[in-house]
């Protein structure tokens, strides 16, 4: 197997690209905390209602510097009274569905979470510029999957 | 020409890809209206049920049944006739896959499976749907097995020799296939069928989506490597070349092998259940299963550049104007080639870790799609269609026919780059994928995607019309050349079968060992996924009852 | 396989090596837009 001199040098040049691609993302996401959403705790998906913090869903201050917005989402819509969040505060979301896969999605953010039965989904984002946020769906979850969407204000 | 009865194998097959194109391709142009509000459908027709007949007879049944009949005239032609029992357990595969593409069909146009090409649980369809899916993954295995069996035939009676690039290449592609269908089976065998038919309540949603990624990655890859194979095999023959490099070619596939399955988590990096190092692992692997890419890119303009200066080209870029432009078999190929160019770097970005939040289930990854198996994959595809068609039934490519190619290729590129440039704009704006008209009650944010000129809904609306244009003349290509170009009957007339010569003399024997890559690619999934699977079995949360929500 | 043989001696390739990173051109500028993108949200 012979390669020819200029294929080294351009599969050297890609493999180099690739290995910078994944150390940037590596050092960001696991040093910087910039991992993408995800968590490993479980819930029962039929008893989403009854069980914390799902069954007291909104806005809730951690402490002074950290918020916690809990959603609970369902075909077609979020159950999450009131959602206003501070900009330049950690606002840490945690997401559960009572019925199929839908996503938790903040337009022009990096909230874009996977919202999947019987699993809570977190991440953790702070806003920087004030102002309402469209939050929508975007995994398909049935007839009314493109109506499913809502607002956050960001003060 | 190949034996009449192997022909027959593979236009049965053939037939059966481009009726899944016609349906399919009509459901993409419905799409496209529906979302800019310019068509109301009736009341017994729905967005997602065409979305759903639009991926699974495009992305599933049209490519699969093409890279049968690709591969069957191919093994025909390369390592000789088939014998009797592989022509029946061909046949015997042809028929069970179409038998289940109609029943899973069936369910999708009754309204009983709007479940999309990803059937995510707990969305419940009829148990047949997913009956329907099983029987079609079974078809393509008793196929496959017959390919195997034609195959270890021909190494028993040459034993020592390495086999010729064509059969290497099918059976590597058919080993990919068999090893990434594990995943599927298992979850459709033992969650989904038990689950719809109500044998058991629940169903382990987590599982089910890892064991659906475990096969859907190397899915993918099961469309695009006969289209390499078309690169790395026809493409040389049309520019009159040999093979590049018959090992470098045959490296290359090997790895598709080894890292094209242990995937599957960069198609979940958004998603709970699975540890972010279990995704980071995965993410390292999927950028292990660039390379090959990487080799067959630089393998590609090599081909360009030899043959241009075996023409006499000179100087640093001569070749290019060399190539055989006014061969639409070649020109479709370099088109779909092009594609993926930014297809290939678009899969990069997504599967970036946390780089994916940016574009995850966004219209990017439909563009992303188009510009991967809808352009790069169906192109090759139809460049081979040209040739392919006219060389199993005899007849003639005409002049006006490869006028018309033409025209169906531009018109295709053109379509598509309208539609995925809108697409991918769209989808770093955050436009949703999958969405029937989507205004949002006007909210402003949404209203902004569309406001641009290359993002608003008439250009896609104009690419996806352009689009099916193409499509149709495709199938005035099609039916001509099956049943009503003349008959080929001077020897000029007829149509040639264009694979390029390999010289294997320098090639490695060990890459022809099976039990080498077969067993790295194992163990690779085992280090891949073991860990995390087990977790998400033995801390399961209780599982999910179905849901009918459309 | 004997290790001298090369069976591209004398060929030459130089527009296949700048056509190549082309496509590697493409691949990082590409990555780096989304990667800063992702940065700004």
């Amino acid at each position: 197997m012979h390669l020819h001199k200029y294929e080294k040098i351009w599969l050297v040049f890609g493999i180099a690209s690739l290995i910078v691609f994944l150390s940037v993302v590596g050092v960001s996401a696991f040093s910087h905390d910039h991992t993408p959403s995800g968590g490993m705790d479980t819930i029962d998906p039929e008893k989403v209602n009854e069980t914390a913090p799902f069954d007291n869903p909104g806005v809730s201050q951690l402490d002074d510097d950290t918020y916690q917005v809990t959603i609970v989402a369902m075909a077609f819509g979020y159950n999450a009274p009131e959602m206003k969040v501070p900009a330049g505060k950690e606002i840490i979301f945690k997401v559960t569905s009572t019925d199929v896969v839908h996503s938790f999605t903040i337009d022009n953010t990096k909230v874009n979470m996977m919202v999947v039965p019987g699993q809570i989904t977190t991440k953790s984002y702070t806003f920087e510029k004030p102002g309402k946020y469209l939050i929508l769906c975007n995994e398909y979850c049935g007839t009314g999957h493109h109506m499913m969407s809502s607002e956050i204000e960001v003060y | 020409m190949i034996a009449v009865k192997d022909r027959k194998i593979a236009l049965a097959n053939i037939g059966v890809a481009y009726a899944a194109f016609l349906i399919g391709t009509l459901a993409g142009l419905l799409q496209v209206f529906i979302r800019n509000d310019a068509l109301q459908l009736p009341a017994w027709l729905d967005y997602y049920q065409i979305l759903t007949a639009h991926g699974v007879l495009l992305a599933l049944i049209f490519t699969t049944f093409f890279i049968f009949a690709f591969f069957t005239t191919g093994m025909s032609k390369s390592i000789g006739t088939f014998g009797p029992k592989v022509r029946l357990y061909s046949w015997v595969g042809f028929w069970v896959t179409l038998f289940g593409t109609v029943m899973a069909t069936v369910m999708i146009v009754s309204g009983k499976a709007s479940v999309l090409y990803t059937f995510y649980a707990p969305l419940k369809a009829s148990g047949w749907f997913y009956v329907g899916l099983a029987l079609f993954i079974i078809g393509t295995w008793i196929s496959s097995f017959a390919l195997i069996g034609h195959y270890m035939a021909w190494r028993r009676k040459n034993k020592g020799h390495l086999s010729p690039l064509f059969a290497f290449m099918t059976i590597t592609t058919i080993v990919m296939w068999l090893i990434a269908c594990l995943g599927v089976v298992a979850t459709v065998l033992f969650q989904y069928i038990p689950w719809a038919f109500g044998w058991t309540d629940t169903i382990n949603v987590e599982l089910s989506r890892s064991l659906f990624w475990y096969f859907g990655h190397p899915l993918v890859y099961f469309w695009l490597l006969p289209a390499y194979m078309a690169w790395y095999l026809i493409v040389p023959k049309l520019l009159g070349v040999k093979v590049f490099s018959d090992s470098l070619a045959r490296l290359s596939f090997v790895l598709f092998i080894l890292f094209s399955i242990p995937v599957g988590f960069h198609h979940q990096l958004t998603e709970p259940g699975i540890s972010n190092f279990w995704k980071f692992l995965q993410v390292v692997l999927t950028f292990m299963v660039i390379v090959p890419s990487l080799m067959t890119a630089f393998t590609m303009f090599a081909n360009f550049e030899i043959s241009g200066r075996k023409k006499g080209a000179v100087g640093l870029f001569g070749w290019f104007r060399m190539l055989p432009w006014k061969d639409v078999r070649f020109t479709s190929i370099f088109i779909a080639m092009a594609f993926f160019i930014p297809g290939g770097a678009g899969g990069i970005i997504n599967a970036s870790f946390q780089l994916n939040e940016v574009v995850h289930n966004t219209l990017w990854i439909v563009g992303h799609f188009h510009i991967t198996v809808g352009t790069p994959v169906a192109m090759t595809f139809m460049g081979l269609t040209f040739w392919l068609i006219p060389y199993l039934t005899g007849r003639q490519f005409t002049k006006s026919m490869q006028r018309l190619g033409f025209v169906q290729i531009i018109t295709w590129t053109i379509g598509m780059l309208l539609m995925s440039t809108s697409q991918h704009i769209l989808g770093l704006l955050g436009a949703p994928r999958r969405t029937a008209y989507a205004g949002y009650n006007n909210h402003p944010s949404a209203l902004e995607w569309f406001d641009g000129i290359l993002t608003s809904h008439v250009t896609m609306a104009v690419g996806g019309s352009i689009l099916f244009l193409s499509a149709m003349i495709l199938m005035y290509i099609v039916i001509m050349t099956m049943f009503l170009s003349p008959k080929a009957e001077r020897p000029e007339d007829f149509v040639e079968f264009p694979l390029a010569e390999s010289d294997k003399e320098h090639t490695p024997k060990f890459l022809e060992n099976w039990a080498i890559w077969v067993g790295i690619a194992f163990a690779l999934i085992f280090i891949a996924y073991a860990i995390p699977i087990g977790d998400m079995i033995q801390n399961a949360p209780p599982g999910s009852k179905g849901f009918i929500t459309w | 396989m004997s290790k001298k043989y090369d069976e591209h001696q004398g060929v030459n390739l130089k527009g296949t090596l700048v056509s190549v990173f082309f496509v590697g051109v493409i691949i990082v500028v590409m990555w780096v837009v989304v990667y800063m993108m992702y940065v700004a949200r």
